[in-house]
């Protein structure tokens, strides 16, 4: 019997703290390991898509495919790894909002569109846009797992804990009057430069101060940077790199809690 | 860094398969990236009967230096490798498959049948990413360099009777990649415009293509004989139609002797009793003696060929049997299942000399040589003379409306005289009567009317089934018994016979009575079916007017 794939979504509520990064070199590493992987990159400024060399057109737009008039799968591109496959996102994803609000059950509909691709593929991974949104509703409801990158800064345990608040009241349905399930969620700290003392000193506490939050730390490195310039992700042109070892510990901390972990 | 100019030269290939020239040929929309060149030995998978190949996948070991794998592609573009050892040897049987998905998703498919490796391909490779302005891989080529193909060797020359070996020219196979179907055809496009072989045919098919292998059809088969002429001569139909049979019994003989699997034997067997039911329906078709002189050895080939048979189903229905016992354990019946395997063992050996001997390979000689002179004999001077038309040469619609009609009465008539205290012999005559009249209709269908004559075997099926179970019923408990008298007979002080296993044999052959005797209870209802006005209506149709006869306006 085919199974439906596993959800994971890269989330945070402001840019610039390493999601992308993390959901391009995850979903890489994911395909690597045999899992067949759809990355959907649901950020209208379509990093993921440019890292990927795929070009930012979604034929029809967002709406389409949102409404059921195209195929979800007629939008996705094969990319240059094995197993792995990318939905692009284009301009008109930053009218997302506007198509789901016009639906029944709105916070339903990423989950019914990735149901769809039941058989075609084990992993789905969004790449969300930072916000606070109808969007971020629907990926909430959507995902098995959340992965949030924190970067190390004074108030990181209190960003923190209100992003937990925050999905909290969505499981609850008290943001909005609409209920969403509330998925697990696994934090890992981003961007970490190990020379400064206040990187060293949360990426030793607050794994111990949450249990939601991993030991694994991806560093702040020119390699990650680099991305940019290769469009590859860091585990392909740098597999030896620190960053590499930190995302292969990140695949395989979410690969267990999806069970997606090779037998 | 890899050479921008690699070749793939081959000489036959009036455009050499150079990667210069693939770059040529996709500029300035397209650039391309080639991979390195991967050597691989390849050899392709199936059974004698394409089972693989009919779940529309492709199964093949590789060989590569950085090791062995078995790999299968399915029909839902799905592919699954898996490491075997550099030793993994084929034949093998769904047991001998690895465990894990692959293995888990061939085995139903084969079932008791062997995978046979029937090509081997020794050439070397390289991926070429086609590019597009974003440096984006939006196609890939895959070019093969030339490379040989051989029948592995214990390779099965049977299937087919192509060449034993062949080459494959240089050529290039297009992969696209998803979301970039435009981008793939305008690569084809490029390239057959620019003469380069392009290919869509999938590995394996042109592997076993180019050794005279028609994937889907069985070894020694020929290819549905269409419409078939009824003024055809009757000598010259059967003729033809036991020479295709001949090709399919020849063809399971080098598999026999190997003991690939059980199928081999079976099919070996039908195709005799298949020539031994033609020449009884229809010999006299045939220039005088012949039926006479070849039916003798056909009939000793079945006898040859009915101990190791009879063994390979009880062996093949163990498990399912011994499952039935409620007083016993299934445990109890292994000394039974050894006692199988060490007659079978033995039988093997005598069916595998007369196999080999002199006396059946002359009878293959002699039947092939007597059935083509049969269809190649003058209409004058085929059959005996006198007055009447000699049966070979009537119109072959004419010679089977009446054989089918011949054959149809003698079921119907002696089926109506069965009745609940006829002795069970009456039951197996008549399940053989049954037979003839499905190989009859099975002969003639081609020729009256195909729709129909299917129509009346697959109302013939429910009754042969029925007479099917009633006798393998009593046969099967009458071995149990003559298997326990030799088990006894046979004990040694090293091995005896436990009594818990007799006692387990006993409950087995209770199990095999009720079964002989429900299929006995289920007589009246499938012979009342059998003989139903619509079936008779059918049967009268195929019979009344061959096609070709004068009430069809043909010639008489």
């Amino acid at each position: 019997m085919k199974t439906k794939p596993q959800v994971l979504a890269l989330y945070a509520i402001k840019g610039g703290v390493g999601k992308t990064s993390a959901a391009v070199n995850i979903s890489h590493l994911a395909a690597q390991s045999g899992v067949r992987t759809l990355l959907w990159d649901l950020d209208p400024q379509g990093s993921a898509t440019y890292l990927l060399r795929v070009k930012p057109k979604v034929k029809g737009g967002a709406e389409r495919i949102v409404q059921g008039k195209r195929p979800i799968l007629d939008a996705v591109k094969g990319t240059d790894f094995e197993r792995l496959d990318l939905l692009p996102a284009d301009f008109s994803y930053r009218e997302l909002d506007l198509e789901l609000d016009g639906m029944k059950r709105p916070t339903r509909r990423l989950r019914q569109l990735i149901d769809s691709l039941t058989g075609t593929y084990d992993l789905v991974v969004l790449d969300c846009p930072p916000s606070v949104s109808l969007t971020s509703e629907s990926v909430v409801d959507a995902a098995d797992l959340i992965a949030v990158p924190i970067v190390p800064a004074t108030l990181a345990a209190r960003s923190y804990e209100q992003l937990v608040a925050f999905l909290e009241t969505l499981g609850s349905g008290a943001h909005d009057g609409r209920k969403v399930k509330a998925p697990e969620l696994l934090a890992f700290l981003s961007m970490v430069d190990r020379r400064k003392s206040l990187h060293r000193e949360l990426a030793s506490s607050l794994p111990s101060q949450f249990d939601t939050f991993v030991t694994t730390a991806v560093p702040a490195l020119a390699a990650v940077e680099r991305m940019g310039s290769e469009r590859l992700p860091v585990t392909v042109f740098a597999p030896s790199s620190p960053a590499s070892t930190a995302y292969r510990d990140l695949w395989a901390a979410i690969a267990v809690r999806l069970d997606l972990a090779p037998a | 860094m890899v050479p921008a100019d690699v070749p793939f030269a081959d000489s036959a290939q009036p455009v050499p398969l150079t990667v210069d020239r693939l770059a040529a040929a996709l500029a300035p929309q397209f650039t391309v990236s080639p991979g390195p060149l991967v050597q691989h030995l390849q050899v392709w998978l199936d059974t004698a009967d394409w089972r693989v190949h009919k779940q529309g996948a492709t199964l093949h070991v590789r060989s590569r230096p950085e090791g062995t794998d078995l790999v299968l592609r399915c029909a839902d573009s799905v592919t699954l490798s898996q490491a075997v050892p550099a030793t993994f040897a084929t034949p093998l049987r769904a047991e001998g498959l690895p465990p894990g998905e692959l293995g888990g998703r061939v085995a139903p498919w084969l079932d008791v049948r062997a995978l046979l490796p029937l090509a081997e391909v020794q050439g070397a490779s390289r991926e070429v990413r086609v590019l597009d302005d974003e440096e984006k891989t939006v196609t890939r080529l895959i070019v093969e360099s030339p490379a040989r193909v051989v029948r592995p060797d214990g390779g099965y020359t049977a299937l087919g009777v192509g060449p034993s070996h062949a080459t494959l020219p240089a050529r290039v196979r297009i992969e696209e990649v998803r979301g970039y179907r435009s981008q793939a055809r305008a690569v084809e496009a490029a390239l057959k415009a620019a003469g380069l072989n392009v290919t869509d045919t999938v590995s394996a098919i042109e592997a076993f293509t180019a050794l005279g292998l028609t994937p889907g059809m069985p070894a020694g088969s020929s290819a549905a004989p269409g419409d078939v002429d009824p003024s055809t001569p009757a000598r010259v139909f059967v003729a033809g139609a036991l020479l295709g049979i001949l090709d399919e019994l020849e063809s399971t003989v080098p598999g026999t002797i190997a003991d690939l699997d059980p199928e081999f034997l079976h099919d070996l067997r039908v195709a005799v009793r298949r020539s031994r039911s033609i020449l009884k329906i229809a010999g006299d078709a045939l220039p005088d003696g012949v039926a006479e002189r070849f039916g003798a050895t056909m009939r000793w080939v079945g006898d040859l060929t009915t101990p190791v048979r009879d063994l390979d189903v009880h062996v093949l229905d163990f498990d399912r049997d011994a499952a039935r016992l409620e007083a016993f354990a299934p445990e109890d019946l292994e000394p039974l299942r050894a006692h199988l395997e060490r007659h079978r063992a033995s039988q093997r050996r005598a069916l595998v000399r007369g196999l080999r001997s002199a006396r059946f390979t002359n009878f293959l000689k002699a039947w092939r040589t007597a059935l083509v002179t049969a269809l190649e004999l003058p209409a004058t001077v085929a059959g005996s003379a006198g007055a009447e038309t000699p049966v070979g040469d009537r119109p072959v619609a004419s010679l089977g409306a009446e054989r089918v009609a011949a054959a149809d009465i003698t079921v119907v008539t002696k089926g109506r005289k069965i009745t609940p205290e006829t002795p069970a012999e009456k039951l197996h005559a008549l399940r053989k009567r049954a037979k003839e009249l499905r190989y009859t209709l099975e002969l003639f269908g081609p020729v009256l009317d195909g729709a129909g004559t299917r129509t009346v075997i697959k109302e013939l099926k429910g009754l042969q089934d029925m007479l099917g179970a009633f006798q393998d019923g009593e046969v099967q408990r009458m071995a149990l018994r003559a298997f326990a008298d030799q088990m006894i007979a046979e004990q040694t002080a090293q091995r005896t016979v436990p009594v818990v296993t007799l006692l387990a044999m006993g409950e087995l052959a209770t199990r095999l009575d009720e079964d002989e005797r429900a299929a006995r209870l289920a007589y009246d209802e499938q012979f009342a079916r059998f003989v139903r006005p619509r079936v008779r209506h059918q049967v009268a149709a195929l019979i009344a007017s061959p096609p070709g006869s004068p009430a069809e306006g043909g010639d008489a």
